[in-house]
């Protein structure tokens, strides 16, 4: 499919509405449910000052106004980065969000990291050896380590850390060491920001307990990596080119490499893409077991405690992700493929 | 005079569903000499492919074959061992039918070419050099390197596929079809492109085509093959002007010519598909010269230096 | 419907065409840009008449053919069989339609897999109101027309090779009896030995009935055999025309020369 400078621009132009629309189908959803926000907003208040503290919440969220004129506030109010205070934490949505975010991102790269190789070798290895045990063993664990529940793989390797390696993987930082050592989180991500601060000791610390959600995490990965990268391997060495260069006389390491897989990239791309978005809800469950305070806990202590605003943005910002990643997937993909000129 | 290639009684086939061997290509003696253009000529399922084939290294895995087949030499093939290494993209090179899908789009060029003469050691600075003259001697710029195929027309494509097959350092190019999906009037000028590549290069070339006044008009010798046997080789001009197999002499007088409006002959039937051996001779069923004889016998005779498969050829009758 | 005076004399008149496609070219998709892949092209045949068009990749001898069976619209000129402007409405176009048998390239392509031979014969005459013992009648004649046993009839598509295929292909164009045969690339997907089997057949079938042949090939020493009139088509335009011993003893256009030279048998 060839394309110009456009396809980028038509790309990104059409997933700003998308997003748009996404903000105001959950603004409606969560005005239209069942009870009244003004209420809520104003922490259920009874007595004498009860109706003037609702009519004041009610100003205070706009909810006076047209329900058009809302939706527009609305809107303004997410794309300049007005969300809001949140009543639970006591912090603004933003920062909650992000301190939260930051966390399932930081999981979610560190498992990819590992994920993509791994998954990437193995289903090379395992698509040279079609037809063979080695290589349909390797297919079958993949299906398994694909689709075996987090959770439950997260427990195992929780229990394992903790009594068999005596090592505690709970949360992202030793806390008690982290406030006598004066760590101040920059970034959010706790990896980058302890090797900025110069802490070796809480760089570690949080490493250790990083590796094991994060060895969960990339399982998925890992299992359609191998899936995938076989297939597309296979249909890859049955090319034309790939069959010359062999006839070339170019040696094997470089046909499978530089022939095959580069063909295969595009198509790799787009399934990870898919992965990664799919990966952040496993990721928030992943949190949960470990103790982890990300996106899930703060979406599920949200909505417990009638936080309107921050579960508002909290949603919005999970439906985007799909978009967004979407969005870079495709582009990434138009960009490696030199056939599509950009 | 030095043999290129040469095979004795060499037989390729594959396994069907029953796991019986369809033979595509019959108990061949072929000789190619060094620094010739010689053609396989026939029509669809003939098995000229599947000889050109296995003489480049690309016949498939599954592919079954018996007898031998040498190249300069070296025994490639000895009944069902087939050992190519050190003459596949070493000895012997391939041009395939269609130049476009045998490229990577994924890489430019110039990468393409670094990757095959890589293999000959040689460092990328000599390996440019290399490229860029070859591509000259193909009529082609420097710039050619810097592009990616889907950039190039299909006859940039044509010539930079013969450059590839040139860079592995072969002695024998085998070129499948090259001028099936080319107009007619450039067909010559790639033709006549061979002819270059082989006087300056000092290559043997081994050229498919179905088209038998294209390889009359540019190979030296000529294999004519019907079934999956050579049922006639030798000097072009004289397979073609004076056919000695009656199977060569149906097909130079079916194609149509240009300005001789006389009524086409035709050959009742179709062309056979790979399938078994049988002792007689194949084309039996649609030989208008046929013989009881023939269902049992067939001699390879040599006549004037030119080796058929029939035995009772036809000297003495005069065709033009 | 229009029909012009002095146009009937002609069994097909292509005037003045000039068609094409549109393609998107920008970001707005509001503007389309139309590429010409035929210009001013002008073409006649009278009943009877046979006409080769010879044209090589990228002339347009492909979109010719799309114009004449009232495929593509052309933006200029019109299209007149036996005197009705096919474009003008589509009760003229069905008309004109019927008069046309069209033999299409690729036989192996050509044809519902999923169907028996004798119902893709019976295609043609579904639109008419012959009775099912007629119907019958014509496909075993047609079959047998074209040299193929009546068993071919239950056939599928699939157990029959390229030189069955391209018979059965010309048995169902001329089913209806037409008076223009519209052949595309009739020989070209197939062996030299078939071909030559199917250039009879043709003309056979020709000196029976006397049909207008238009024939659409690069292929110019099978067009001579078809054909008295050439026309050579290159990159959308008629480069030159007339009796096949004028044009090729005497070709006006450097390419035509360079074409009639690579099918003469000097060596290279």
């Amino acid at each position: 499919m060839v394309a110009s400078l456009n396809y980028l621009f038509k790309r990104v132009f059409y997933s700003v509405f998308i997003v748009i629309g996404i903000i105001v189908v959950t603004y409606l959803l969560i005005i239209l449910s069942p009870g009244d926000p003004a209420a809520r907003w104003a922490g259920n208040p009874r007595g004498p000052g009860a109706e003037k503290a609702i009519e004041f919440a009610r100003v205070e969220l706009n909810l006076d106004k047209p329900l058009y004129l809302q939706v527009i506030l609305f809107i303004y109010n997410v794309l300049t980065g007005n969300l809001g205070v949140s009543i639970s934490t006591k912090t603004p949505v933003l920062t909650a969000i992000w301190t939260h975010m930051s966390s399932t991102l930081e999981l979610l790269i560190f498992a990819y990291i590992i994920g993509i190789p791994i998954g990437v070798l193995l289903g090379v290895f395992s698509s040279l050896r079609r037809g063979s045990f080695k290589g349909d063993v390797l297919e079958s664990i993949g299906f398994i380590v694909a689709n075996t529940p987090s959770f439950w793989t997260g427990m195992a390797l929780f229990l394992v850390f903790s009594e068999v390696l005596g090592v505690s993987s709970y949360g992202r930082i030793d806390t008690r060491l982290a406030t006598i050592m004066g760590f101040k989180p920059i970034t959010g991500f706790y990896l980058i920001d302890t090797l900025i601060q110069g802490n070796i000791i809480l760089f570690f610390d949080v490493l250790k307990r990083l590796i094991p959600p994060a060895i969960v995490v990339s399982l998925y990965p890992i299992g359609t990596g191998i899936r995938v990268v076989r297939v597309l391997m296979s249909e890859a060495l049955s090319e034309d080119y790939v069959k010359q260069a062999i006839a070339l006389g170019v040696s094997r390491r470089t046909v499978i490499w530089d022939y095959a897989f580069k063909g295969i990239i595009p198509g790799l791309t787009q399934v990870m893409g898919l992965s990664f978005v799919y990966s952040l809800v496993d990721a928030m469950v992943v949190e949960y077991v470990f103790g982890r305070e990300g996106l899930g806990s703060l979406l599920v202590g949200a909505v417990v405690s009638n936080d309107f605003k921050l579960a508002v943005a909290t949603l919005i910002i999970i439906s985007s992700f799909y978009i967004i990643a979407n969005t870079i997937t495709d582009i990434v993909q138009a960009w490696i493929d030199p056939r599509v000129k950009l | 005079m030095v043999l290129a290639v040469e095979s004795k009684g060499l037989s390729i086939g594959y396994l069907d569903e029953e796991d019986r061997v369809l033979w595509v290509v019959k108990n061949v003696d072929m000789q190619v000499r060094e620094g010739e253009i010689y053609c396989l000529v026939g029509e669809s399922g003939c098995g000229k492919t599947t000889l050109g084939s296995s003489i480049a290294g690309v016949l498939p895995p599954y592919s079954v074959t018996r007898g031998e087949l040498i190249i300069y030499g070296r025994r490639v093939i000895k009944d069902d061992l087939r050992s190519y290494e050190g003459v596949r993209g070493k000895l012997t090179s391939y041009i395939p039918q269609n130049p476009g899908s045998s490229l990577s789009p994924y890489m430019r060029i110039w990468d393409q070419f670094w990757r095959v003469l890589r293999e000959q050691g040689l460092n990328e600075k000599t390996a440019k050099e290399r490229a860029t003259a070859i591509l000259k001697t193909l009529s082609l710029g420097q710039g050619v390197l810097e592009h990616y195929p889907h950039e190039l027309s299909g006859g940039m494509l044509q010539r930079v596929a013969i450059g590839l097959s040139l860079a592995t350092g072969a002695k024998v190019l085998v070129a499948d079809e090259p001028t099936s999906s080319v107009d007619a009037h450039l067909k010559l000028q790639l033709m006549r492109l061979f002819k270059d590549v082989r006087d300056n290069y000092g290559v043997t070339i081994v050229l498919i085509t179905h088209d038998i006044l294209l390889a009359g008009k540019a190979c030296d010798r000529v294999a004519v093959m019907y079934a999956g046997e050579i049922v006639e080789e030798g000097d072009s001009i004289s397979v073609l002007t004076r056919p000695l197999h009656p199977y060569t002499k149906l097909l130079v007088d079916v194609v149509p010519l240009l300005g001789f409006k006389k009524t086409l002959a035709s050959i009742p039937g179709e062309p056979p598909k790979p399938g078994l051996l049988r002792e007689g001779c194949y084309f039996y069923e649609r030989c208008p010269f046929r013989d009881e004889v023939c269902l049992n016998h067939v001699e390879t005779q040599v006549i004037d230096g030119r080796r058929v498969k029939c035995w009772k050829p036809l000297v003495d009758k005069t065709t033009s | 419907m229009l029909e012009t005076p002095g146009g009937q004399d002609y069994l097909v008149k292509v005037e003045n065409v000039t068609a094409g496609y549109l393609s998107v070219t920008s970001f707005s998709s509001l503007t389309k840009t139309f590429t010409p892949v035929l210009r001013d092209i002008n073409l006649s045949l009278r009943d009877g008449e046979r006409v080769a068009v010879i044209g090589e990749s990228g002339s347009g001898k492909t979109t010719l053919l799309k114009v004449i069976l009232g495929l593509l619209k052309p933006v200029k000129g019109r299209v007149l069989i036996e005197g009705l402007d096919i474009y003008s409405s589509r009760k003229a176009w069905l008309r004109a339609v019927k008069k046309i048998g069209y033999v299409p390239q690729d036989p192996f392509k050509a044809l519902d897999p999923r169907v028996k031979i004798k119902t893709s014969l019976m295609e043609p005459l579904e639109t008419s109101r012959y009775s099912r013992e007629e119907v019958n009648r014509l496909i075993k004649e047609a079959v047998k027309l074209v040299g193929l046993p009546e068993e071919v009839l239950e056939y599928y598509p699939s157990s029959l090779s390229g030189g069955m295929l391209q018979r059965v292909l010309i048995a169902r164009a001329l089913i209806n009896r037409p008076k223009l045969f519209l052949l595309d690339e009739p020989t070209s997907s197939l062996d030299v030995s078939t071909q030559a089997q199917i250039i009879n057949l043709i003309n056979t079938i020709y000196h029976n009935y006397k049909m207008g042949i238009l024939l659409v090939t690069h292929d110019l020493a099978v067009a001579q055999y078809l054909a008295e009139r050439v026309i050579i088509l290159r990159e959308g335009r008629v480069i030159e025309e007339g009796f096949f011993e004028d044009v090729i003893l005497n070709p006006r256009h450097e390419y035509t020369r360079l074409l009639v030279k690579s099918y003469m048998m000097e060596p290279i």
